[in-house]
């Protein structure tokens, strides 16, 4: 064997965190899906995401939850193609004006990450909410009413054809020693005020930073409590119920 | 690349600057205004069964070709000091890079890179 | 020969989780050797020394402050690696037939006390045995009919060896255990065992070892208990 591949450098490197063998198991396993993370969805960018989801279209089906609940339930991923999500995070207006008419033209299904305290600060704050919320906001000046998050009626509207997920309250990170109130506020309430406007079960949460659900045990009550089936970090979508 | 022969073929012969110049594309990308592809495992904590899953028939065994990329990967990043890496674990951009590199396999089982999606728009 | 299938090969080390999980441990060295005894009976007593003896010479024996030590720093300072004998159930014969062979080798083992298992009245202690999958397999070794470990040889084991908690009554906790029940077999058993060695008990132990995550109901139990470490077959992980 060539000196190139150090087998034994290799061995440890993989194996130092946790996280990586496990995820190496998922792709062998099949257990896995491809996202597409959005963050700004700027009209100066809309050919480029025009072309993507025009790619993914013809090249991947689009996933709806109920797709991650039977592949989960059956273990079979039951089209020929591979599923994609294209994952729209933080509740930014461009997201509505942009992203879903493209998404709509190609019958592709969004995942909204929506940290819902967001969706009712004044349009005059926005701005200044975005930045002590670590909402990094490119697009703040698309919109001369100030107004930068979606808004419940248009969240409302996408909900009829995409997934709406909870990101926490107000883009805040949980860590394992975030208080209880907390962890009840951004966890829990988040969820009831998203279900309150669309009337309809949230059932995916998001953390920040993405770490996996067995880092926060105290978090789990919470989760549990909410109601919530899916737990996504950075690296899995976890189903805890 | 095809087969996680050839991605383990690559790693014989040496040729470890492919991965590298992935890993600096990916450093150059402007992540709050573009798609970011990955790929994420789904893990079913309710089950303790050991059954693999089926994956999709265009598919193939493509999913063998990215677990080997992503072990590449987290072997390069890992060599990043921590903070270089911030607060992620090397697995983390692994898989952003990995899922660039290997994207998808196209009709004849080759490695789609996600740039190529894209090529219209990238500014050099 | 069959040709080595790299793609079978793959598909059958990540199957379940926990086969790549211990090729991590090994890999980044954190793992330790374990030997389990059960019954340790007079007729198996030469066998047992000459292991000890055996053991005595290649590792070291294995203290929990050695494991603290080992989270702590992740140094393992002796030349010789570490190897733990751990002997489950609390039965007699560990007193009377392994105990001293690891004490006249100075080699720390660790006991395993379904703590419930000793306060049963010596004549029911065989049917008790029974009903709870202590298998005991030379009944008739004490004519008293005691198999199980006094608290006073429980007292004297613990001065120069590890205590564990192995439930209190050799229980099978599982995500659908009651709290009355895990409260007891896990809160309690501790309880118990504390109060009678005069120390606390560190290390907590399921049957049939499923992981800590794997049970999230338990955790809270584990935690009010006080326990550091939770043994499973496959791993000692430490919980605080």
């Amino acid at each position: 064997m060539n000196s190139n591949l150090n087998v034994r450098a290799f061995a440890e490197a993989i194996s130092r965190d946790k996280r990586t063998l496990d995820i190496f198991r998922c792709l062998i396993n099949n257990s896995y899906i491809r996202v597409v993370n959005y963050h700004n969805t700027n009209d100066i960018n809309a050919d480029r995401f025009e072309e993507e989801i025009k790619y993914f279209s013809k090249h991947f089906v689009p996933v709806s939850k109920q797709d991650i609940d039977t592949f989960f339930k059956t273990r079979k991923w039951p089209y020929k193609k591979p599923g994609l999500i294209p994952a729209l995070f933080e509740g930014y207006r461009s997201h509505y004006d942009i992203m879903r008419p493209i998404l709509d033209k190609y019958n592709f299904i969004g995942w909204f990450y929506i940290p819902s305290f967001f969706i009712d600060v004044k349009p005059e704050d926005q701005l200044d909410y975005c930045r002590s919320h670590r909402l990094r906001i490119t697009g703040e000046n698309m919109y001369p009413d100030k107004r930068i998050a979606l808004s419940w009626d248009e969240i409302k509207e996408l909900s009829k054809r995409h997934e709406i997920c909870c990101h926490t309250g107000s883009h805040f990170e949980i860590a394992r020693d975030t208080s209880d109130e907390d962890m009840y506020r951004e966890i829990v309430e988040s969820k009831l005020l998203i279900e309150k406007h669309i009337q309809k079960p949230v059932d995916v949460f998001c953390w920040l930073a993405g770490e996996e659900y067995n880092y926060n045990i105290k978090a789990h009550k919470y989760l549990e409590k909410a109601g919530y089936t899916y737990v996504l970090g950075n690296l899995k979508l976890e189903k805890i119920k | 690349m095809k087969t996680i022969q050839d991605v383990l073929d690559s790693l014989n012969s040496g040729n470890l600057e492919q991965y590298k110049e992935v890993m600096e594309y990916c450093s150059k990308r402007v992540t709050s205004n573009e798609g970011i592809p990955t790929v994420i495992g789904l893990d079913d904590l309710t089950s303790s069964s050991n059954e693999a899953y089926q994956g999709a028939k265009e598919e193939g065994d493509f999913n063998l070709v990215m677990a080997a990329g992503a072990m590449v990967f987290t072997s390069l990043y890992e060599e990043l000091s921590p903070e270089q890496l911030g607060h992620y674990p090397p697995i983390a951009p692994a898989m952003s890079a990995m899922t660039e590199m290997f994207f998808h396999p196209d009709a004849d089982g080759n490695a789609v890179q996600y740039r190529e999606v894209v090529r219209d728009f990238i500014k050099e | 020969m069959q040709q080595f299938n790299m793609e079978a090969f793959l598909k059958k080390v990540t199957k379940d989780k926990r086969t790549l999980e211990m090729f991590r441990y090994l890999v980044n060295k954190s793992y330790i050797r374990v030997v389990n005894y059960h019954n340790t009976n007079p007729v198996d007593a030469e066998r047992f020394e000459a292991e000890i003896n055996y053991y005595k010479e290649h590792f070291v024996p294995v203290t929990l402050k050695d494991i603290d030590n080992f989270f702590e720093t992740k140094v393992w300072p002796y030349d010789k690696p570490g190897l733990i004998p751990a002997i489950f159930e609390g039965f007699r014969n560990h007193y009377d037939i392994i105990l001293p062979i690891l004490d006249k080798y100075e080699y720390t083992a660790w006991f395993y006390i379904p703590s419930f298992f000793m306060d049963v009245p010596v004549d029911e202690q065989i049917p008790f045995s029974n009903a709870h999958e202590l298998t005991v397999t030379n009944k008739e070794m004490y004519p008293d009919k005691r198999v199980a470990m006094n608290w006073d040889e429980i007292r004297d084991i613990a001065k120069r060896h590890e205590i564990c908690c192995h439930t209190g009554s050799h229980f099978m906790i599982t995500k659908e255990t009651s709290d009355e029940d895990m409260y007891r077999e896990i809160v309690e058993a501790k309880q118990v065992l504390d109060r009678q060695i005069g120390r606390e008990v560190e290390v907590f132990c399921w049957l049939y070892g499923e992981e800590y995550y794997y049970n999230t109901r338990a955790h809270k139990y584990l935690k009010e208990a006080g326990y550091k470490y939770v043994v499973s077959n496959l791993k000692l992980e430490r919980i605080r």
